[in-house]
């Protein structure tokens, strides 16, 4: 009989006790995550609009983005037999006045995601903007700061065909052409990794879509 | 025991990181920033207040030889549903802490209180504790993250406080300085209030 208990204790409760306990925590996991699904997938739909607006420097935002996301942005689609591709032109008055793409690269822990909006000739980078990134916090994670960023604004990355060549400079340095990008301070790794993610998507953008 | 002197002791006294020498990495990791420090005690305050509250209440039925699974799982389940409610009620929030939350499970300050505190005390005690040590920790973040901003961007909490003359130092910005800066507070807290 004392050995029947024994076991009981030392051997099958802890089993139960650790599947009662997954369970209530799973249960009220999962009902923490169907009750506020819908909240977050609409939060994210809008963000992502708003930086695509953004992004194409349509930045009257004031007004509803999903309005102004549906009257401003067409969405476009690329499609070979490899591969597909989703973007998105930019119109104000009827005329086109870019396009933008959500771009990926390998950062130093993990994807870095972007948006990259292009001049209605895909020359020149009108706006880049992180929207998923997982670099070291306080280090590599400052490739979301506005002055990083910034520094890809009207760069002019198509010439003759050609994409242009970007060099790295220390964080304070003064650039002596807009091809100089500072670099963030202990975080060269990860500012390599953007500037090697937009010169491959840029590269890859201009091969798969032809404009006028 | 007064909840008071509960989170004093849990907070200063037998503070998680210079008397215990527990949550280090992330004290490295993050303490870069005055603002990042901050969203990481906050977070881990939370966390370990709720994840205590609830292992001191099923303290009795937890059998000693499952304690540490039961323990990682409450916190993990604590930390995904604090950051589930940041996305869904606070979304800017949730986006400035990005990673933080989620490196809040392997902070080992939470396992320690809840083996060393909540294990064996009722739950209003444990609940104070938790937001003692959070507290605790917090204080620590933020005291290195002033010097590390201050010496390394010229700024606190973002804000430009010295001039153009001012050379950052780069090394701050980086871990090793976070290991100067942490030692520091050791010998300082140390030869202060403990070795008398």
């Amino acid at each position: 009989m004392t050995t029947k208990k024994s076991f009981i204790e030392s051997r099958l409760y802890p089993i139960v006790f650790i599947i009662i306990l997954t369970t209530v925590f799973t249960g009220m996991l999962a009902f923490f995550y169907h009750s506020t699904k819908d909240k977050v997938t609409q939060y994210n739909e809008l963000k992502f609009q708003e930086t695509i607006l953004r992004s194409l420097n349509i930045n009257n935002l004031n007004n509803n983005i999903n309005e102004l996301f549906k009257k401003h942005i067409n969405i476009l689609t690329y499609k070979d037999a490899n591969d597909s591709l989703l973007y998105y032109q930019g119109i104000i008055d009827k005329k086109i006045i870019g396009y933008a793409f959500v771009i990926k690269g390998s950062g130093l822990w993990g994807s870095i995601e972007a948006v990259i909006a292009f001049d209605a000739k895909l020359k020149t980078i009108l706006n880049l903007q992180i929207t998923n990134q997982n670099e070291t916090p306080g280090l590599g994670a400052r490739i979301t700061e506005d002055w990083f960023l910034k520094q890809f604004n009207n760069l002019v990355m198509f010439k003759d065909m050609q994409i242009q060549r970007i060099s790295l400079i220390d964080e304070n340095e003064q650039p002596k052409s807009p091809y100089e990008i500072n670099r963030i301070t202990g975080a060269t790794s990860s500012t390599k990794a953007v500037v090697d993610m937009i010169l491959k998507e840029s590269q890859n953008i201009k091969e798969k879509v032809k404009v006028k | 025991m007064s909840a008071i002197k509960v989170f004093k002791e849990a907070a200063f006294a037998e503070n998680s990181v210079w008397k215990q020498v527990l949550g280090i990495c992330s004290a490295l990791a993050v303490s870069n920033l005055i603002k990042n420090s901050l969203v990481m005690g906050i977070g881990v305050m939370f966390a370990l207040a709720l994840s205590s509250l609830t292992v001191s209440l099923i303290r009795n039925f937890i059998p000693r030889r499952v304690r540490m699974i039961a323990q990682t799982l409450i916190i993990a389940s604590w930390v995904i549903m604090i950051d589930l409610f940041l996305k869904a009620f606070m979304p800017e929030v949730s986006k400035e802490l990005g990673p933080y939350v989620g490196l809040i499970i392997t902070n080992c300050i939470l396992m320690g209180r809840l083996e060393a505190f909540a294990a064996k005390n009722t739950p209003y005690l444990s609940f104070v504790d938790g937001l003692g040590a959070g507290f605790g920790y917090t204080f620590v973040l933020l005291i290195i993250a002033f010097f590390r901003e201050l010496f390394g961007f010229g700024t606190v909490f973002g804000l430009q406080v010295l001039g153009s003359w001012w050379t950052p130092w780069s090394i701050m910005v980086m871990a090793p300085s976070a290991f100067f800066m942490l030692a520091l507070l050791f010998w300082y807290i140390q030869n202060k209030y403990y070795l008398k």
